[in-house]
C-alpha cells in the first residue's frame, strides 16, 4: 500500500513558473515504492488539474494543449476519503464518478496565494492532510513586516525598518520621507512586504531615488518595507527542517552575485534555471566563522520556531561585515527546491527530505485531531435531545 | 375464459406476495440472514397474520370443489388483491429499514425466479391433470400464508453464491493487509472490558501513531473485513482489532486475516456461555489471539485473571504481565488514590521505570483497561510521559462511574446507567474510599435480575453498610431487600432514608448533606440528570 500523494504546484504567483520546476523535481526524488504521485497544478486562473503529463517539463510549453491531456479536478472529502473529483467529464451509462483518492498533499508552491496561508487554508478546510507550513506560519514567513514584528518580539535581531502603506504614501509622502530618513538613513533597500523572491527591490540613496523606489515596490504590493542597506554585506541562507518538537539544521550557503542586490534575472532566469533555486551559484557550504555559524544556526532555529514553522523553511541572513553584527532577512516556508541543496551536506538526501516533510504532515494531522473541536453543548438543538439507555 | 380468470388470480396472489416480501426480507437483513434467528424470530414474536389470512383464502376455493371454477377464481382473485391493497396502504413504522445492499438485491433476484418458476409451472399445468393445477395452487396459497419460506428458499439458492462473496471479500481484506507492510496490529479480546480498553488504547496511541480501531460494534470477521476495505489506508501505523467471539475458532478467523503483533486478553469470564458450552471452550477461543502471534510478537496478559494465568502456556512468545495485585510483574499499578479529579496511581514498569498516571476514570476495572493499553502504548514505543498525558485526557462514557463536581463541596459519582451487581459492588468501593468525605448512597436497587434479585440486593446492601456514611433508597416495597442487606451489615439504620421517589431523595440529601460530601447516584435513576444537564 503506497501513500497517494498529491503533489500541488503553480498557482497566481510571479514564482508560478519557478514552482513547476520545483515540484517536478521533488516528484522525480520522490520515493516510488513509498509513494503513488499524483500531479496537480494549479493554474493562474485558479482551475486544477491531473494528469501524467504535467510530470513532463516539456508539455508546459503550449498550456491549450497540456489541457487536452490532463483532467479538470476539484479538491473533495467526504468525511472518509479525501479525493480528486473529475470535473466536465462526461459520464458514460452505468460509469461512476471519476475521482482519486488522495492521502495527503504536498504543496510545492512559491509565493503569494499559494505560500502565504491561503491554500494552506483552503486544505485545512477541507480537512485534508498537507505537508509545510500551517496557515498563521505561511501567513507571518510571507510578510516581511509580519515576519519581522514576530522575530522582534521573539529577540532575533533583524534590521531596523519603516512600513510604507502605498495607499497612504500620496498624502503622506513627507511624513514618511521624515520618519525613513531618520530611523534608517540611506542607503536604503526598498521591497514589497509580501514577495517571495528579489522581484520590486531596488535600493535608494537619495530622496529622489526613494520615492521612485516607493513607486516601482508599490506595483507589486500595497505595503513597503524601507529598511537600511548594509555596505559590507555577506548573505548566509540556512534551512530548518522539524516542527514545533524536533529541528534539524540544514548547512549553510553563501549565495553569490554579482550585483548588489539579487536581481529577478539572475535569480531565476540564468541558464541554469530548469534547476530552480538549486541551480543557483553558491558557496556552499559557506566559508563564514565558526562562531558566525552558531550564532545563525541558532537564530535560524529560534526563527523557525518564533512563527510556528512545519516542515522545511529556509531562513536567509544578513551579516554586517563591518561590526559583526547579524540579521534575520526573511524566512521562505516554502523555499526554492525545498532547499534539498542544503540538507545534503548534512547527511540527509532529497529522498529523505520529502519522507520527513510527509512524515510530519500526518504528525499534525494527528496532533490537530486532539483538539476537541466539538464543543459538548448543541446550540443548534432546541431542544435537548434525551439520552437514552442503549 | 376459465383460463383467463385462473391468470387473473394467479396474478393477484402473486401481486399480494409481492407486497409480503419487502417486510420479510427486512425481518431477515435484522437477523443477521441467519436462519435460526429468523425462525425463532418468527415462532416467537411474528403475529401470522399471514397464516390466518391464508386460511382464509382456502374459503375462496370452496366453490371450486362444486365444479364451479369460474366462481372461484373469481372469489380468490377479488380476495388477494384486496388484501394487496391494503397491504400498499398500511404504513409500518420501522426503527431500523432495510438496507438494499447487493445482498439483499440477490436475494430478491433469486426470490423471484423461484416464483416465476412456480407461476410457469402453475399455467403450464392448466390443461393437463386436474391435480397437478391444485397442488401448484395449494403451493401458491402456502407462499402466501407463510412467506418466510419463500425468502429461506430464496436464500438457499443464493447461499453458495454468498460465501463465494463473502470469501472475496476476506481475500481482498487479506491482500490489503499484506500489502501495508509496516502496519502494527494489536489484537484485543476478552470477556470483558475489550471495548474499552480499545478505545483507551486508541485515544493514547493517536498521539504517536497514525491510528485505525475497528468501529463500535464491528468485532466480528465481517465487521473486521469492512474496515479493512472502507477504513484502512496507507497512512496508518497501527490497527486496533477488537476481536469477539461467539463460538470456537472465531478469533482465528479474524487473526488470518489481521496477523496481530501484539494480543490483549483482557479477561475470561462466562460470557455466551451458552454457545460456547463450556469455560474451557471460551479460555480455548480466547488463547487463538496469543496462538495467532508470531515468534517476535508480544502477548500482554492480566496477571490478576485466574482463567487466563491457568491456562497460559509459554512456548516461544513473549508475554508482558500486569497487574494491580502482585508487585512481580512487568507492568505494577500501585498507590490508588481517589480524589475530586478522579483516580491517581503509579505504574512500575520491569524496566526499572516508574510514572505517575493521573485519569478522570473511577473503578477497578477501568484501571485494568487502562493499564493494559499503557502496556501496549510502551512497547509500541511511546515513553511512559507520553502515555501519561493522554491516559489525563480519556473521558468518562456518561452515567458509567462518572465523576461530577457539582460544587467546591460536593462531588456526584453518576452510575446511573450501571445495573449488575459487579459493577455496583464497583462503585461502592470507590464510594467508599472517599474516607474524608460524607459518603450518600442514592440508590433504588437493582432491577431485571430474576430470581437473584431479592438475593443480590441483599449482598448489595451488606456491602454498601461498609462502604457509605449515608444511604438514601429510592422506592418504598422495592428497596426492601437492600435494607436488609444494610441491617445485615450493621449499617446505622438512623442514617438509612427510606424514600418515595427522586423528589424526595434530593430534599433527605440536603439534611444530610455536611461540609465535604460524595453522593454516588447508583443504577437505573436518569431522570434527575436529564434536568441538570437541559
Amino acid at each position: 500500500m503506497k501513500i497517494r500523494l498529491c503533489v500541488l504546484f503553480g498557482g497566481r504567483s510571479v514564482e508560478h513558473e519557478i514552482s513547476i520546476i520545483s515540484a517536478l523535481q521533488a516528484a522525480q526524488n520522490l520515493d516510488n515504492d513509498k509513494y503513488e504521485i499524483i500531479p496537480v497544478y494549479l493554474t493562474k486562473e485558479g482551475r486544477f488539474y491531473t494528469g501524467e503529463a504535467l510530470l513532463e517539463i516539456e508539455n508546459y510549453k503550449v498550456m491549450d494543449e497540456l489541457k487536452k491531456v490532463t483532467d479538470e479536478i476539484v479538491f473533495h472529502n467526504d468525511g472518509n476519503e479525501k479525493a480528486l473529483l473529475m470535473i466536465k467529464k462526461k459520464k458514460k451509462l452505468f460509469e461512476k464518478e471519476r475521482r482519486i483518492v488522495i492521502d495527503a498533499v504536498l504543496p510545492v508552491t512559491h509565493g503569494t496565494n499559494v505560500e502565504d496561508g491561503a491554500l494552506q487554508g483552503f486544505l485545512r478546510s477541507l480537512r485534508i492532510p498537507f505537508a509545510g507550513c500551517d496557515v498563521l506560519a505561511s501567513a507571518i514567513g510571507m510578510d516581511k513586516i509580519t515576519t519581522k514584528r514576530v522575530l522582534n518580539a521573539n529577540n532575533i535581531p533583524v534590521l531596523p525598518f519603516v512600513v510604507i502603506d502605498t495607499r497612504k504614501w500620496q498624502h503622506d509622502k513627507g511624513g514618511y520621507i521624515k520618519t525613513a530618513e531618520a530611523d534608517i538613513g540611506y542607503p536604503m533597500i526598498i521591497k514589497p512586504a509580501d514577495l517571495g523572491s528579489s522581484i520590486g527591490i531596488k535600493t535608494a540613496v537619495d530622496r529622489k531615488e526613494f520615492e521612485d523606489a516607493v513607486s516601482y515596490a508599490g506595483q507589486y504590493s500595497f505595503m513597503i518595507l524601507a529598511e537600511k542597506k548594509i555596505k559590507n554585506l555577506t548573505e548566509i541562507n540556512c534551512a530548518v527542517l522539524g516542527d514545533h518538537e524536533k529541528q534539524t539544521l540544514s548547512a549553510c550557503e553563501r549565495p553569490l552575485s554579482k550585483d548588489e542586490i539579487l536581481s529577478f534575472a539572475d535569480k531565476y532566469l540564468s541558464d541554469q534555471a530548469s534547476k530552480g533555486m538549486s541551480g543557483l551559484s553558491r558557496e556552499l557550504p559557506a566559508n563564514i566563522d565558526e562562531e558566525i555559524e552558531n550564532v545563525i544556526r541558532t537564530f535560524a532555529k529560534n526563527a523557525f520556531l518564533a512563527i510556528g514553522a512545519c516542515g522545511v523553511s529556509r531562513v536567509d541572513f544578513l551579516i554586517d561585515n563591518d561590526d559583526g553584527a547579524v540579521y534575520v532577512n526573511e524566512i521562505n516556508t516554502i523555499p526554492g527546491s525545498l532547499s534539498f541543496y542544503l540538507f545534503e551536506p548534512a547527511g540527509i538526501n532529497y529522498s529523505q527530505l520529502l519522507d520527513e516533510l510527509i512524515r510530519l504532515a500526518f504528525k499534525r494531522e494527528r496532533e490537530n485531531a486532539l483538539i476537541d473541536y466539538d464543543y459538548q453543548t448543541n446550540i443548534l438543538s432546541i431542544k435537548k435531545i434525551k439520552g437514552s439507555k442503549k | 375464459m376459465k383460463f383467463a380468470l385462473y391468470v387473473i388470480s394467479l396474478i393477484s396472489i402473486y401481486i399480494y406476495i409481492f407486497t409480503l416480501l419487502k417486510r420479510e426480507v427486512h425481518m431477515f437483513q435484522q437477523n443477521s440472514y441467519m436462519y435460526g434467528r429468523y425462525i425463532r424470530w418468527y415462532i416467537r414474536d411474528n403475529k401470522k397474520e399471514e397464516l390466518r389470512k391464508g386460511i382464509f383464502g382456502l374459503l375462496s376455493v370452496i366453490p371450486a370443489l362444486f365444479g364451479l371454477f369460474e366462481t372461484a377464481f373469481i372469489l380468490f382473485s377479488i380476495y388477494y388483491l384486496s388484501l394487496s391493497v391494503y397491504m400498499l396502504r398500511t404504513k409500518r413504522i420501522e426503527k431500523k429499514k432495510l438496507v438494499y445492499t447487493n445482498r439483499v438485491k440477490r436475494l430478491y433476484a433469486s426470490m423471484i425466479l423461484l416464483l416465476m418458476f412456480n407461476a410457469l409451472y402453475s399455467i403450464a399445468s392448466f390443461y393437463g391433470a386436474l391435480l397437478p393445477t391444485a397442488a401448484y395452487m395449494a403451493l401458491n396459497i402456502v407462499f402466501a400464508s407463510i412467506p418466510q419460506i419463500i425468502v429461506i428458499i430464496g436464500n438457499a439458492l443464493v447461499l453458495p453464491a454468498e460465501k463465494m462473496i463473502v470469501a472475496w471479500y476476506v481475500r481482498d481484506a487479506k491482500k490489503i493487509i499484506d500489502s501495508h507492510k509496516n502496519l502494527k496490529v494489536v489484537g484485543i479480546t476478552g470477556s470483558y472490558g475489550k471495548t474499552s480498553t480499545k478505545h483507551m488504547l486508541y485515544e493514547i496511541l493517536r498521539l504517536k501513531f497514525d491510528t485505525l480501531m475497528t468501529p463500535e460494534s464491528y468485532n466480528t470477521t465481517m465487521g473486521v473485513v469492512r474496515t479493512i476495505r472502507e477504513k484502512l489506508t496507507p497512512v496508518h501505523e497501527v490497527f486496533i482489532v477488537e476481536m469477539g467471539a461467539k463460538k470456537s475458532y472465531d478469533i482465528r478467523e479474524i487473526c488470518d486475516i489481521v496477523k496481530p503483533l501484539y494480543g490483549v486478553i483482557t479477561s475470561i469470564g462466562k460470557q455466551h456461555l451458552e454457545t460456547f458450552k463450556s469455560l474451557e471452550n471460551i479460555v480455548k477461543t480466547k488463547f487463538e489471539l496469543f496462538d495467532s502471534l508470531p515468534s517476535y510478537g508480544t502477548g500482554f496478559v492480566n496477571k490478576d485473571d485466574a482463567n487466563i494465568i491457568d491456562n497460559l502456556r509459554s512456548e516461544q512468545l513473549k508475554f508482558m504481565f500486569y497487574s494491580i495485585r502482585t508487585k512481580n510483574s512487568d507492568y505494577f499499578l500501585h498507590d490508588i488514590a481517589h480524589d475530586a479529579q478522579g483516580t491517581s496511581f503509579v505504574i512500575t514498569t520491569v524496566f526499572g521505570e516508574s510514572h505517575s498516571f493521573r485519569t478522570k476514570l473511577l473503578g477497578e476495572h477501568n484501571l485494568y483497561n487502562i493499564l493494559s493499553a499503557v502496556c501496549a502504548a510502551h512497547t509500541l514505543g511511546m515513553t511512559l510521559d507520553e502515555i501519561s498525558q493522554r491516559v489525563m485526557d480519556i473521558k468518562p462514557v456518561a452515567h458509567r462511574l462518572e465523576l461530577k463536581k457539582t460544587n467546591d463541596n460536593e462531588l456526584v459519582i453518576d452510575d446511573a446507567y450501571n445495573s449488575n451487581p459487579q459493577g455496583a459492588k464497583e462503585a461502592l468501593k470507590v464510594l467508599g474510599s472517599f474516607s474524608d468525605h460524607t459518603r450518600i448512597l442514592v440508590t433504588p436497587g437493582m432491577v431485571e435480575l430474576g430470581d437473584a434479585q431479592d438475593e443480590e440486593n441483599m449482598r448489595f446492601g451488606e456491602f454498601a453498610a461498609r462502604n457509605c456514611d449515608h444511604a438514601v433508597l429510592v422506592g418504598l416495597k422495592q428497596t426492601e431487600p437492600v435494607k436488609k442487606g444494610l441491617e445485615k451489615g450493621g449499617f446505622l439504620m438512623e442514617k438509612c432514608h427510606v424514600v418515595k421517589n427522586l423528589g424526595e431523595a434530593l430534599k433527605v440529601l440536603d439534611e444530610i448533606k455536611k461540609e465535604r460530601n460524595v453522593v454516588l447516584f447508583e443504577n437505573d435513576l436518569p431522570d434527575i440528570y436529564e434536568d441538570q444537564e437541559g
